[in-house]
């Protein structure tokens, strides 16, 4: 199965492709031109790999959490491509990945993530490896997260909490597996949203006035 | 040749279908209004989400009311500015998809020069020069004297508050609702426009705009005046306020540019009272007077299609590299 991922929550870009034999990983400085490059960077990973986009069986996306400019970007462009051309489209979050990766080095058990968001805060799941379900994400203080044992940040240090950086072959298995229940119409397509996303100031003091 | 159009450089998304630059097959705006009502203005967070969630059904729905298939676009005309920069990327983006898998060009098109075109398109004319263009908007309001494809000479800007700005302001401090020109409209409809005096700010001061003294102006009639307040009458003399203003730097422009045409553009251009006052200009200097239908005045892709079209041949040859721009002056190179 020949894939091609991008994830741009970050200042830069991450793009994989992927097929039976294994799969090929870049990294982009795109800091705030991913945008201008998306497609330069879909043409690279693809020429690199030795594949053309008719080649591809699955597009995937990265779903956040993150930055929220990127993300959508990332979607907009990755949905309408596999939109137009009938490609079936899987979105990747990096709580997903990041379990994945504490799979693939035989960590199992209760454990919780952590990432970085807002100044101060971090979102925060818990799950049961080797079970990848996880539950709703929530936002807590940065100055708890290594408040409970078996803590792992994302791509993040903090006292009491380990540093976990998301692995290209955990992706490269977590798309396999995920390649049998992808959003194929148009309207699961459209399902495949930044999942992650954070109130705006503007929702957040409209809440509380109301 | 048939232009696909993309918008959504603020609040609307927008997704439009135009042959040969003035037959329109087919236009779909989805409104984010109600949205951003409760917030008293648009939220960019907020409007660049519902940009994503609405682009790809607007873009099949507009395929199909225009009876096209993707395989009938020849090229992409996409707005990269000037607006809020979360929503300009997704239409971007999606612009982007569409031209790298269709292998047609894509155009990056300035939205403020669009509004000018879009009064072309509902005449079903290409745009004829020279010209003079008055864009009058939420966020925009320019004076410029138009001599090709996006050839500008900037006469007169507003040194701070847009005219929607103005009526945007004036409308929340009357309690009358989102967004004001509309409602402003229709309360003063009736009303006497000479009932308040308002200020016909930089009046004899050159090609200058200014309308924060308008509303400063306004909200002091408001106190004066109190239980007193005729709200309809009020409504009339602001509009009539903006019209003046307006018209005597216009005029100023006619007799020196010397120039036939006139065209009106942008949102605030549905103004009747505007309108109105524009149409007395032009009938007076023997100018023809060109507007925008009421559903080319608000943003829409129609015109972003009709301009792309027209100006096709100064897009960059890598325009898959333009990314989207909050400023961009109207005839300035695409950001690079």
């Amino acid at each position: 199965m020949k894939y091609l991922f991008i994830d741009a929550s970050e200042n830069s870009t991450f793009a994989q492709t992927g097929n039976a034999a294994g799969f090929r990983s870049q990294v982009f400085a795109t800091d705030r031109n991913f945008a201008a490059r998306i497609t330069n960077i879909c043409d690279e990973m693809l020429q690199n790999a030795d594949m053309t986009f008719a080649d591809l069986d699955l597009l995937a996306v990265c779903t956040g959490p993150g930055s929220l400019t990127g993300l959508r970007v990332a979607a907009a462009f990755l949905r309408t491509a596999a939109m137009l051309a009938n490609k079936p489209l899987v979105g990747i979050s990096i709580f997903d990945w990041s379990l994945q990766t504490l799979i693939e080095k035989n960590i199992s058990g209760q454990v919780r993530l952590v990432m970085p968001t807002l100044i101060d805060k971090a979102f925060s799941i818990n799950a049961d490896l080797p079970d990848l379900n996880h539950s709703q994400p929530e936002l807590i203080e940065r100055t708890t997260a290594g408040a409970q044992p078996d803590t792992y940040g994302i791509r993040f240090s903090y006292p009491g909490v380990t540093s976990l950086q998301p692995e290209p072959a955990a992706l490269h298995n977590l798309i396999n597996l995920k390649r049998h229940s992808p959003a194929r119409s148009l309207p699961e397509i459209l399902n495949v949203l930044p999942l992650y996303v954070i109130p705006s100031q503007a929702e957040r003091k409209f809440k509380e006035a109301s | 040749m048939i232009t696909l159009g993309i918008e959504s450089s603020c609040d609307d998304t927008s997704v439009a279908l135009v042959k040969d630059g003035i037959e329109v097959l087919a236009s779909l705006v989805s409104s984010q209004i109600e949205i951003h009502r409760r917030f008293g203005g648009v939220v960019p967070e907020v409007a660049s989400r519902k940009h994503l969630e609405a682009i790809l059904p607007l873009l099949n729905e507009a395929m199909t009311a225009a009876r096209c298939e993707f395989k009938d676009i020849d090229q992409i005309a996409v707005t990269a500015g000037p607006g809020l920069l979360g929503p300009l990327l997704i239409g971007l983006s999606t612009a982007k998809a569409l031209a790298w898998q269709l292998k047609v060009p894509m155009i990056p098109v300035n939205h403020i020069e669009a509004h000018l075109t879009a009064s072309f398109l509902a005449a079903g004319r290409k745009p004829e020069f020279p010209y003079l263009g008055l864009i009058v908007s939420g966020g925009n309001s320019n004076l410029v004297y138009v001599t090709g494809p996006r050839q500008f000479k900037c006469l007169a800007q507003t040194l701070d508050d847009a005219p929607g700005e103005l009526f945007d302001k004036v409308a929340r401090h009357l309690n009358l609702g989102y967004p004001g020109g509309p409602v402003i409209q229709k309360t003063g409809e009736g009303g006497d426009p000479k009932r308040y005096r308002l200020p016909r700010p930089m009046a004899g001061k050159g090609y200058v705009f200014s309308f924060s003294g308008l509303k400063t102006a306004v909200m002091r009639i408001v106190e004066q005046e109190g239980d007193r307040l005729n709200m309809a009458d009020l409504c009339a003399s602001l509009q009539q306020a903006v019209a003046d203003s307006f018209a005597e730097k216009v005029e100023m422009a006619l007799n020196e540019t010397r120039a036939r045409k006139l065209v009106m553009a942008g949102g605030v251009a549905a103004n009747r009272p505007l309108r109105e006052k524009m149409q007395q200009l032009a009938d007076a200097h023997k100018a023809e007077l060109l507007l925008p239908t009421i559903h080319l005045c608000t943003d829409n892709a129609a015109m972003i299609a009709a301009h792309g079209y027209f100006t096709a041949d100064t897009a960059p040859a890598n325009s898959l590299e333009v990314n989207a721009v909050a400023s961009w002056e109207m005839g300035g190179p695409h950001n690079f």
